[in-house]
């Protein structure tokens, strides 16, 4: 009998906790959404902060070059091991390039680009952001009359949203390279061989679906790093805590997007 | 943080027709305030509209109200700040708030710019309600309504001469030139002008000391001219030196300026140094309003245990 109200106590307590992670859920989403919002309504407006835009672009893209070549190149490597040995046992390793071709220029460079250099990108806007906002740089700007959605959140939203297609442009490149190397050294399938099949399996939809990846993945990233740094609580501790939670963020709204956006295309590729 | 669009030289400063527009601009304002302006601060005043006492077509004497806190609730969730709370601010006094750490000074601050808005009651400037505002209107009330943070709030990406350049910047079409002449102005007046400190326009705020960062973002509230100044806690954490000479700016600033302040402390000597009135903020409200000397006489233990030091 006595165990009847505490177990009965401990539903009720971890169904309340669920609801309040459900509602903060939902508060952060509706943070995010208004706040991408404004920033499409207010940033197109001139002056257009081209000078910021470009800046920032040049920051983001440079500075994650590095990552986004050795991530692609062994994601295409690694593939590439993967299918041919699988391939080997049906003696069809000479479709190598075919089936990697696909998944890699629709998926995983997209993908695996968003959760790496995008998480990198998101955690320096939060970082920088964020400290700006408890030093009350943020208010600052507001309270000089500028518009810190305009100035701060827009020239870093444009510029993550150009970066990343860019960079998954490079890594498709890159993966396939990968996937040659492994083709022609480990499975004896000449490169040239990889290289036409692989290009033969590829259509513009593919590109498109690839590019339209990069460019929600990147958006979404600048978005979370953003909102992240303007909702950074008092405290210089506070960063650190905002920057881990986009740590995070990114990955899983990337992951919601990319089975979003994969439904979404399947029927058209 | 800022554009490319920026870069137009100014006007060739020895222009004649400017020297005798700057001057007759100069005079007119000089006798409208009928104290001593200083001077080219009017072509400022002019450019950005923040002329004193007067704010689309509506006047306001020296002495009466300007600002006023009406019945205002304001609260973070459970957090209550504010319940029923009164204050009138008035043209041309320098009015000190006090009170505890954390019961909310810098959100009453914050209020009259519209950085914050309150749950209910009114904020009003010129009678009009900063909490009703658009983002166009609350524009032009923080150019005239100009704000000191707590640790200066300056921007760390931008050099000295950027930082205190940027409200003109932003909402003049002035050249280069002219903000940075400007911005020398202003500097000067809090003691950093470039005769004293060279150098010191192309420095990044990190490199400078505390008390030099409080006197940089004390000189970037005041490039636009604004007419009131809300300084938070502009003297925590400097050394009684340093303290003594931010006091003796505010009360400069507005003997020459002619600009309304309030100040923030919890430092009663900097508290009874520039004020003209006190304002006690105790249990979510101001009970306590007075001027100076009839402050000091308040009788009531609450007040004479804060001002006094004393615990409990
Ligand atoms: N933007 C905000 N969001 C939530 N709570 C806030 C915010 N700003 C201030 N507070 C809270 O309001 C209270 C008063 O803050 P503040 O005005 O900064 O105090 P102080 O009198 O020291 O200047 C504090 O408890 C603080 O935590
Ligand atoms: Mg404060």
């Amino acid at each position: 009998m006595s165990e009847n109200p505490t177990l009965r106590g401990a539903l009720r307590e971890s169904i309340a906790n669920l609801g309040e992670t459900i509602t903060s859920g939902v508060r952060w989403c509706g943070g995010m959404a208004v706040m991408l919002g404004q920033a499409l309504r207010r940033g197109p407006r001139r002056p257009l902060g081209l000078f910021d835009i470009s800046y920032q672009t040049l920051q983001l893209g440079i500075r994650s070059i590095p990552l986004a070549t050795m991530m692609s190149l062994f994601v295409g490597m690694i593939l590439a091991w993967q299918f041919g040995e699988a391939l080997a046992d049906f003696g069809a390793k000479n479709s190598i390039g075919y089936v990697t071709a696909l998944s890699l220029v629709r998926e995983l460079v997209p993908t695996l680009l968003a959760v790496t250099v995008g998480t990198k990108m998101a955690t320096g806007m939060t970082a920088e952001l964020g400290s700006m906002k408890v030093t009350e740089q943020i208010d600052a700007i507001s309270a000089l009359g500028a518009d810190p959605i305009k100035k701060l959140v827009w020239p870093r939203l444009v510029a993550a949203s150009i970066a990343m297609p860019l960079l998954v442009a490079w890594g498709n490149v890159i993966a396939m390279l990968g996937g040659m190397l492994i083709s022609d050294t480990v499975f004896d399938v000449p490169a040239g061989y990889f290289y036409a099949t692989y290009i033969d399996e590829l259509e513009p939809m593919h590109y498109i679906m690839s590019q339209t990846k990069a460019l929600v993945f990147g958006g979404l990233a600048g978005l979370v790093g953003c909102y992240q740094g303007f909702s950074t609580k008092f405290g210089t501790e506070a960063v650190g805590l905002s920057t881990t939670e986009t740590v995070i963020a990114v990955s899983v709204s990337v992951l919601l997007a990319d089975f979003a956006l994969t439904t979404l295309f399947m029927p058209i590729g | 943080m800022s554009d490319a669009n920026h870069s137009t030289p100014g006007p060739a400063p020895l222009d004649p027709g400017r020297i005798a527009d700057a001057a007759r601009s100069q005079t007119a304002a000089a006798l409208a305030r009928g104290a001593a302006a200083l001077p080219s601060s009017s072509g400022v005043r002019r450019a950005l509209g923040t002329t004193i006492g007067e704010f689309h077509g509506k006047t306001c004497a020296r002495g009466e109200t300007l600002i006023q806190f009406e019945n205002i609730h304001k609260a973070f969730g459970d957090n209550v700040i504010y319940r029923d709370m009164n204050l009138d601010i008035r043209l041309g006094e320098t009015l000190t708030i006090i009170g505890g750490s954390g019961e909310g000074k810098s959100v009453c601050l914050k209020l009259m710019i519209g950085l914050l808005r309150a749950e209910a009651g009114r904020v009003l400037y010129y009678g009009e309600d900063v909490g009703e505002m658009n983002a166009e209107q609350l524009r032009e009330i923080r150019m005239r309504v100009s704000m000191v943070f707590q640790g200066g709030a300056l921007f760390d990406s931008m050099t000295i001469v950027q930082n205190v350049g940027y409200a003109l910047r932003e909402h003049t079409d002035m050249g280069d030139e002219e903000i940075e002449a400007r911005a020398v102005e202003s500097l000067t007046l809090v003691g950093l002008g470039p005769a004293d400190h060279p150098g010191i326009m192309e420095q990044i705020p990190a490199a400078l000391s505390v008390g030099m960062r409080k006197r940089v973002a004390l000189a970037r509230s005041i490039a636009q001219r604004p007419e009131v100044i809300l300084y938070d806690e502009p003297t925590t954490g400097l050394d009684p030196s340093n303290c003594n000479r931010i006091a003796r700016m505010i009360r400069k600033l507005q003997r020459e300026l002619g600009v309304t302040s309030i100040v923030v402390t919890h430092d009663m000597t900097t508290a009874w140094y520039v004020a003209d009135r006190v304002a006690m903020l105790y249990d979510k409200s101001f009970p306590f309003v007075d001027e100076v000397e009839a402050f000091r006489a308040i009788d009531d233990p609450r007040v004479r245990n804060f001002i006094e030091g004393r615990t409990g």
